[in-house]
């Protein structure tokens, strides 16, 4: 009896302490917000793209069997706002055709050109450049498949400038993404910021031309609506606050501003585990604690990609399956982070959020559904408590949708169109009834995937942008 | 934001912080055996639970306890997210409606406006003049502005000038002053930016008491309008900062120069500074102005003890194509890092050789790929190698790597 009631205590206090930080971080991103739209109404963004001192910025995009969208998104990053940048496609040994169609649209020819191996990667079959005067900061790396670490590590080494966006190449970008995202590392006067992130929206269902969206639409399949709060949630709720404490672990693989320099020094993304984007930053990070240089990693609450997201149950089951790898692969290559003073607001706060409420929150809300059974069969359970708990629960985790909502809502407003937001609210209310624990059960089968030692990314289905 | 957007999220704020000093005030209060408000917590903590949770349990005394300090809690919380999911819809459909209807009147105003600005510049019209007087509201007045300066952005000569006449004569010049905000400090970055960017230099004196405020955006905005406005002590700020000056404002006061044709001056009386970010704008637009009476000035840099201060005299040395700099970048080179080596090799190429120099030549057996790659680089820029030499490197640098980087250098195609 005594165990059933510390372990009472344990997951009560467990519940609570989850629920208040949510509301530190709800508290914490109004405020940021607040600023963040005050200071957009002086934004000059022109400065930054007229200038020949603005910095210079290298976007590598890995790309794995993307035939269908690869030739419309290489010119919408080809046509992206900013005064001195280039575009590294790195085909990591597809499958498909898209070599030769990016080969064919953009009149490439195979150069020789020397790659440094600064990182070692796989074999590079070859890299191709434009003779089009059009496609002059065009690059494609032809190389043997090894992951997308890899693939950027490729990237790295061919690129030439200060910073490097890395990003998913089936992604769309919004045209003005450089410039937002070079602002907070040119504004900063006292800290150095080495990496830059922006709010990443979901792409399913709207309508895109040349790479460009042209209009906003709640997805119709059903599994990518519920992914739509589950992103604003986190973006617009989660990571802008913990920029604002400085305790930023990820920064999306789907677009991340990075300074070249010390990400090179770091000795590149990692090939040991799947979340090389989470990894990069931790790593970076860490450098810059151990050489005591004042850092900041930097988020941009503005929607600036916007990516497809899995629409049914298998992809998306692989997709958190890798998400929950890539997060503990992570947590335990730094585990002398956590709790470390050292590593300031990254060892005390950020890394035990992630490991107590990121890693653990799946597996322990198991262990208490489990318990529960358990305590059901054997009728120990009091019914009226747990009706009152399951609404306390229930209840909160709609409002905290709902203000997510709202904040979306206040600020970039893109779902402005009244249908659209009478979806979200139904979505936000059905969600904690099956969606949410789906995602527990995902990330349960994560973890035993990673006790297993299972390495692999899985397969993503990839559609063609709806076009108009 | 809007007002209503502001409201919002007070209430979301406040919302919160009662749920949280609820939650503590009754758990302590539970704890300590005291009731705070007898009443309602008597009923929410003892009659409740007796009633419909604890008479049902078998081990009362534990399970009071852990009922007794979450239950309040948890009732409160239902409430509160309830009244808030209610309230929350009602929120966010009123601002929607709102925000619609707000875009379609701006949109019409900025239509209305922008036809009626173009017409004016192109008519000098009086007819046309009454008629953008008629706008007279706030915001009306803020759209106004805000079309001018981007209007302002892509015209020059003459039409600037009519343009900014036109600004003085609707008196907007007047209703950016009057916005300037004691309170809210985004308002007076965003007016001294629209008196600046129309010339407005009537308004100097009232910007200039700007220069102090202890808000780092009004000041460092106060400043660069002043450089704009103020044509007589425009860069003496220089000097004058003690805090860092972002990357950002640098590349803006470079397009305000650029911009408004301002007379650039002579940079390096501000490069013995003591402000770090001072000095590498300084020597940044030394050599973005080619000012060549400056390299007395900075050459002492090259020996600074800041490495970024260094960095940033090798390259404008470069820019500048002085050949008096090379034997000293020359002899600066095996001290320094290998991202200054390569800084030197790119500044060393850029200025014009009198004779073939073998400094390059020296450098391509370098451990270093970068290192050899820009040495190479150089030798083929300045025109000092031939084919003679070529097979002389080819010939005793016998590795891939030599071969690869030759050819990569000699394909026009990279």
């Amino acid at each position: 009896m005594i165990i059933k009631h510390i372990f009472d205590y344990l997951i009560m206090s467990y519940t609570f302490v989850i629920c208040l930080s949510y509301l530190i971080l709800g508290l914490v991103s109004a405020t940021i917000l607040i600023n963040h739209n005050r200071k957009s109404q002086f934004a000059d963004y022109h400065i930054i793209h007229s200038s020949p001192f603005a910095p210079t910025i290298s976007i590598i995009a890995p790309a794995y069997n993307e035939s269908k969208t690869i030739v419309d998104n290489i010119r919408a990053l080809l046509a992206l706002h900013y005064n001195i940048f280039e575009v590294i496609i790195v085909n990591d040994g597809s499958t498909d055709d898209s070599i030769d169609k990016v080969i064919k649209e953009y009149e490439l020819e195979k150069v020789d050109y020397f790659v440094n191996p600064i990182i070692p990667t796989k074999e590079i079959k070859g890299v191709y450049r434009s003779q089009n005067k059009a496609f002059t900061n065009l690059t494609v790396i032809d190389k043997i498949n090894g992951g997308k670490a890899d693939a950027l590590n490729a990237g790295l080494n061919v690129s030439k400038y200060d910073y490097f966006l890395a990003i998913d190449v089936d992604s769309v970008i919004d045209p003005i993404a450089l410039l937002k995202l070079i602002k907070p590392i040119i504004e900063a006067s006292d800290k150095k910021v080495i990496a830059t992130g922006g709010a990443v929206r979901i792409v399913n269902s709207c309508n895109v031309n040349n790479g460009n969206i042209v209009n906003i639409e709640i997805p119709r399949n059903f599994w990518a609506k519920f992914q739509i709060l589950e992103y604003t949630r986190a973006f617009l709720m989660g990571r802008i606050a913990w920029s604002k404490l400085n305790g930023l672990l990820l920064v999306s693989g789907a677009l991340g501003l990075f300074d070249k320099k010390i990400a090179i020094e770091c000795g590149g993304y990692s090939n040991e585990t799947v979340g090389e984007d989470m990894e990069l930053v931790v790593r970076m990070r860490r450098h810059m604690y151990e050489r005591k240089i004042k850092h900041e990693v930097v988020y941009i609450p503005d929607p600036l990609c916007w990516t497809e997201v899995p629409e049914t149950i298998k992809t998306l089951s692989r997709q958190r399956n890798r998400w929950t790898r890539g997060t503990m692969g992570t947590l335990f290559m730094h585990k002398k982070v956590f709790f470390n003073p050292k590593y300031g607001s990254m060892g005390m706060i950020g890394y035990p959020y992630w490991f107590f409420f990121e890693w653990l929150a799946p597996l322990i809300e198991f262990s208490g559904i489990v318990y529960f059974a358990i305590m059901a069969i054997t009728g120990h359970v009091n019914w009226s408590y747990f009706i009152l708990l399951l609404a306390f629960i229930y209840l909160f985790a709609v409002a905290f949708s709902f203000f997510s909502i709202l904040y979306e809502e206040l600020t970039f407003h893109k779902y402005y169109k009244r249908l659209q937001i009478l979806k979200l609210f139904l979505t936000a209310i059905i969600e904690p009834f099956f969606y949410h624990q789906m995602t527990v059960f995902w990330a349960i089968k994560g973890n035993i995937a990673y006790w297993m030692g299972e390495k692999g990314w899985g397969v993503m289905e990839r559609f063609e942008f709806k076009k108009r | 934001m809007t007002k209503s957007n502001y409201i919002t999220i007070f209430l979301f704020s406040l919302f919160f912080t009662v749920l949280l000093y609820t939650a503590i005030l009754i758990s302590f209060s539970i704890i300590e055996n005291r009731s705070v408000q007898p009443s309602l917590f008597q009923y929410i903590v003892h009659e409740l639970p007796d009633k419909y949770i604890l008479n049902t349990l078998e081990d009362q005394h534990l399970a009071r306890h852990i009922i007794l300090i979450a239950l309040p809690v948890i009732l409160i919380s239902i409430i509160l997210s309830l009244v808030s999911i209610i309230t929350l819809i009602l929120v966010i459909i009123a601002d929607n409606t709102l925000l619609i209807y707000r875009r379609r009147l701006n949109s019409r105003l900025k239509q209305k406006i922008d036809n009626l600005l173009i017409e004016y510049l192109v008519s000098d019209s009086q007819k046309v003049f009454n008629d953008i007087k008629k706008f007279r509201t706030n915001l009306s007045k803020k759209i106004l502005t805000n079309r001018m300066i981007q209007l302002q952005t892509n015209v020059i000569g003459d039409t600037a000038l009519r343009l900014r006449n036109l600004f003085i004569k609707l008196h907007l010049d007047r209703f950016a002053v009057k916005r300037f905000s004691k309170l809210l400090w985004y308002k007076t970055v965003q007016n001294i930016r629209v008196l600046s960017r129309m010339d407005i230099t009537d308004t100097k004196n009232k910007i200039s008491g700007y220069r102090h405020s202890p808000i780092t955006h009004i000041k460092l905005e106060a400043m660069l309008a002043l450089i704009n406005l103020d044509k007589e002590n425009t860069f003496s700020f220089l000097s004058e900062l003690t805090h860092p000056l972002p990357e950002f404002h640098q590349l803006y006061i470079y397009d305000i120069i650029i911009r408004n044709s301002i007379k650039p001056p002579l940079f390096s009386d501000y490069v013995n500074t003591k402000n770090e970010s001072v000095v590498l704008f300084c020597l940044k637009m030394i050599g973005a102005f080619k000012q060549d009476r400056a390299y007395k000035e900075i050459i002492h840099l090259l020996n600074d003890e800041r490495y970024e201060v260094r960095k940033q005299t090798i390259r404008t040395l470069g820019e500048l194509e002085n050949k008096n700099a090379i034997p000293l970048l020359k002899a600066l080179y095996s001290n320094e890092d290998k991202d200054n080596k390569i800084e030197i090799i790119k500044s060393i190429s850029k200025i014009e050789f009198d004779e073939p120099d073998s400094f390059f030549m020296n450098l391509i057996n370098e451990k270093d790929l970068n290192i050899r790659m820009e040495a190479l680089k150089a030798l083929f820029q300045t025109g000092n190698i031939n084919d003679e030499e070529l097979a002389y490197i080819e010939k005793n640098n016998p590795d891939v790597e030599m071969e690869g980087i030759l050819k990569h250098i000699m394909d026009k195609r990279i």
